[in-house]
């Protein structure tokens, strides 16, 4: 599976990649509140939302382009709310920047304002994973109150996920190859159940035998973890200066009136 | 508790019978011992029971019989004891590195043995360090190559301080370098180890003793010079 | 193949706040349930079978006569029936963590909506009917376990699709029509669940032979023929359903256009105004008792009465206060300063960071 478009970045060194976990997904669940709080019709005010995400990313030296391609596996409602609001909402607005300004629709705003909040929502997230191994996300998780067990099966999930994604990938491959797309529906189906079937099968017995594992190493069901996080004055600086900065974002001088 | 020092084997088996959930027989009737710095190679065909025998030392499966760790009998009791003291490499890593990173999965270990998590990661890196995979500790075990995957079970169980290693054919599937890399390793260990394996130059290299099986038994027991000799035994039993 | 995961642009923030804890306390119920049937220390290992739904979502079916389009499945429904409804609410939650966090499929504040929707709605739906239909598991027939399976994704699915347009008026978020939004989605799901209806179907039936004690089976199945017959009624079932759908959207609901000219009382320059139905006047009253945020402007009237006319139009002036000239440019420009400022800095300690090569 193509996973090194998701882990390519997050084992770098960086001003950011140094951050601890938590520092990092408070921000950006702060972050993504305050973009979602926005009025609807608000759009010239998100300017300022730019600044977090591509901080984040030009300081971890990650390429925007790369968290911008995300943005582009677009979600069917982000879509459908873009095309669908300019023939909804048909009302009138006039927009003025400085002494310019032009007349749109209110459905025209709708759609930039929700175009621009799922990008710039995507690159924070982005931004947030990139930097971030996914193991020390879950220990912050664990950190912040998540119970251990949860975030141990977290922990299961990413390790076996692409081992198991290139399986399935694997069948699929040898099922194409021998002309599955020619084979009549029934036939087309069984084999559909058969793999997902086989792969269960695997998976049930994979686990037995990692439990087995678990075991071996004297796993008796307290799960315990390594204590790799330590906040830093860093960490406490860079949460102060998000807040400050989501503050003025959000009720700043240049939202007139 | 018997004096460590004055227990000859790290491994006596008696008699040992293992049969599996289904009914099948697995092993029958299994006596060997182990010296403390002992290296015994497990030979076999593919189902005569090599990796059942590692199992049911490791307590994973149903035995009867006696089974004697470093002086500690296996029993329902004290199987988390004699887990401290031997530790089984799996003959597919994948199965045996299940954390989302490197480090966490040998440090797993460790901190299962009570170790506090800064003692569990000094001795986590040691062990990482001893294998070679220095530099690797945040690495998923998705971003190994085979080579490297099979080194890091190794540290997984390393970790542990253990005294007996049970080693289930570890050269499968690795490049000549990887392999090479491999023999160095377990040559310089002071563990005593006992190897299932198919491949004779390996065992020639590294084992001073060979133990054969053959649907369960016992066949061979004796010096590795003597018994890979024996042409005629090891036809019978599908080894060369 | 897109994600159908909720955006968090359809949410306002204090309804994600709301969902995200119900979802959370839904998933602890789930979690505590599970221990009752899986030992407690075998709980991490529903990680793996999570792994498994991802790689069960790669196996896509291709639809006859449609090529180009294939079906794929969720894994709720299915995952419920394998594994119980507690430990199916718990692997998806997971899967959708993930989703989130690593793929961005879904946005971090729609998680509760999600895990609500696609996890608790169709494992729970799904499985209750599943088990109502099926009867007896060792006895039932192939055509029974179909139509179980059918009924259960048809089902399961579309109830929990049904709930975005809900989830998204209740933020009040929304300016399109949520009528005409439910009826797109659940149309659309009708079909998705109608695929994974079969899909499903055919997994159970490989693990009836294959594992049976997957399913809590004793004995497999001897290789059961699935009637064309079945499959065409339940075809043709969706489809009348889904022709219902089409229809009860197309007559008797506003034209979206009324709808939204009602909403705004502001008019300007507006074009000629449809004179509207009882319907619409209905709706749009309901709308405006029952919104916690108006017209985006804070509520001045309790909720569930009529706001005061007014006052709506009054505040419409204010309402926008972003639009208004000199404040919004100088926002742009200081935020452009800004970026300039922090790119400039971010190069700077990339060129220190390789004239100093031993720094990790």
């Amino acid at each position: 599976m193509h996973h090194s478009h998701i882990d390519r970045f997050a084992q770098g060194h960086s001003v950011v990649h140094h951050l601890d976990a938590r520092a990092k997904l408070l921000s950006v669940i702060g972050y993504t509140v305050v973009l979602i709080s926005f009025d609807r019709y608000a759009v010239s005010a998100l300017a300022p939302m730019l600044v977090l995400p591509l901080a984040m990313l030009w300081f971890a030296r990650i390429p925007t382009w790369f968290a911008v391609r995300r943005v582009l596996v677009l979600s069917p409602f982000v879509l459908v709310l873009c095309l669908a609001s300019p023939y909804y909402d048909r009302v009138p607005f006039e927009v003025t920047l400085g002494s310019w300004r032009f007349t749109t629709t209110g459905g025209w705003l709708t759609a930039a304002d929700v175009a621009i909040k799922f990008t710039l929502g995507v690159m924070a997230l982005t931004a947030l994973m990139s930097t971030t191994p996914f193991t020390q996300m879950l220990e912050g998780m664990r950190k912040l109150g998540v119970p251990k067990m949860l975030a141990a099966q977290l922990g299961f999930l990413y390790r076996y996920l692409f081992l198991l994604v290139d399986e399935a990938l694997r069948l699929k491959r040898g099922r194409d190859f021998r002309g599955a797309a020619l084979a009549p529906v029934g036939r087309r189906l069984k084999a559909v159940g058969s793999m997902i079937g086989h792969l269960f099968v695997h998976t049930l017995d994979r686990s037995d035998r990692v439990y087995t594992a678990m075991t071996a190493r004297g796993y008796r069901g307290e799960w315990h973890g390594l204590s790799r996080l330590r906040f830093r004055l860093a960490d406490v600086v860079f949460l102060v200066v998000v807040a400050a900065y989501l503050v003025v974002c959000r009720w700043g001088a240049f939202h007139a009136g | 508790m018997p004096d460590d020092r004055t227990v000859e084997n790290i491994l006596e088996l008696n008699n040992l019978s293992v049969t599996y959930p289904d009914g099948t027989p697995g092993l029958h009737e299994v006596s060997l011992q182990l010296a403390r710095t002992g290296r015994t190679a497990l030979l076999g065909p593919n189902g005569a029971g090599k990796t059942s025998l590692m199992l049911g030392i490791m307590g994973a499966l149903k035995f009867t019989g006696d089974i004697v760790v470093d002086g500690i009998s296996l029993s329902r009791r004290t199987t988390t004891d004699v887990r401290s003291r031997c530790g089984m490499v799996f003959q597919n890593p994948d199965d045996q590195l299940f954390m989302p990173s490197l480090l966490e999965d040998v440090a797993f270990g460790p901190l299962n043995q009570g170790r506090s998590p800064d003692d569990a990661e000094k001795r986590s890196r040691d062990a990482i360090r001893s294998v070679g995979l220095e530099g690797l500790e945040q690495k998923a075990a998705h971003h190994l190559s085979g080579g490297q995957k099979r080194g890091a079970s190794l540290a997984t169980i390393l970790s542990m301080n253990v005294k007996l290693l049970l080693l289930d054919e570890p050269g499968a599937g690795l490049d000549h370098r990887s392999y090479a890399r491999l023999i160095e390793i377990l040559e310089s260990r002071p563990e005593a180890f006992l190897i299932s394996t198919h491949d004779l130059a390996l065992v020639r290299r590294l084992c001073r003793n060979v133990v054969v099986l053959d649907k369960g038994r016992v066949v061979a027991d004796g010096p590795t010079g003597t018994v890979l000799a024996d042409a005629a035994l090891l036809a019978r039993h599908g080894l060369a | 193949m897109l994600a159908m995961h909720m955006a968090n642009e359809l949410l306002s923030v204090p309804f994600a706040g709301v969902t995200l804890l119900a979802a959370t306390l839904v998933v602890v119920w789930a979690a505590w349930r599970t221990k009752k049937t899986i030992q407690s220390e075998k709980v991490p290992l529903m990680g793996v079978i999570g792994a498994f739904v991802f790689a069960g979502q790669m196996i896509n079916f291709t639809l006859p006569g449609m090529p180009g389009t294939s079906g794929h499945l969720g894994g709720g429904v299915l995952l419920a029936i394998l594994l119980g409804p507690s430990a199916a609410i718990l692997v998806m939650s997971a899967i959708l963590v993930v989703q989130c966090l690593l793929f961005q499929d879904g946005g971090l504040l729609a998680l509760g909506c999600n895990i609500i929707n696609m996890g608790v709605v169709p494992c729970l739906v799904g499985w209750g009917l599943y088990r109502l239909t099926l009867g007896r598991a060792e006895t039932a027939k192939p055509w029974r376990q179909y139509a179980a399976a059918w009924v259960a994704c048809i089902v399961g699915v579309t109830a929990g699709a049904a709930l975005v347009p809900v989830q998204a008026a209740i933020s009040g978020v929304l300016k399109i029509s949520p009528v005409h939004f439910l009826g797109v989605m659940v149309g659309v799901h009708l079909i998705i669940g109608f695929v994974e209806g079969l899909i499903t179907f055919a997994v159970i039936a490989y693990l009836r032979q294959v594992r049976p004690a997957a399913l809590g089976l004793k004995t497999a199945d001897a290789a059961g023929r699935l009637s064309r017959r079945a499959v065409l009624v339940t075809f043709l079932a969706t489809a009348v359903l889904l022709a219902g759908v089409v229809s009860w959207f197309a007559s008797s609901h506003p034209d979206g256009l009324e709808w939204s000219y009602l909403e705004h009382h502001y008019g300007e320059s507006d074009e000629a105004v449809v004179a509207p139905s009882e319907t619409v006047t209905r709706v749009d009253a309901l709308q405006t008792r029952w919104s916690l945020l108006p017209d985006y402007t804070k509520r001045t009237a309790a909720l569930g009465e009529e706001p005061v006319e007014e006052e709506t139009a009054d505040e419409a002036e204010t309402a926008w206060p972003s639009m208004s000239g000199w404040g919004s440019l100088a926002g742009l420009i200081g935020t452009a300063v800004t970026l300039l400022v922090v790119y400039l800095i971010a190069l700077a300690l990339r060129r220190r960071d390789r004239t100093a090569p031993g720094q990790a």
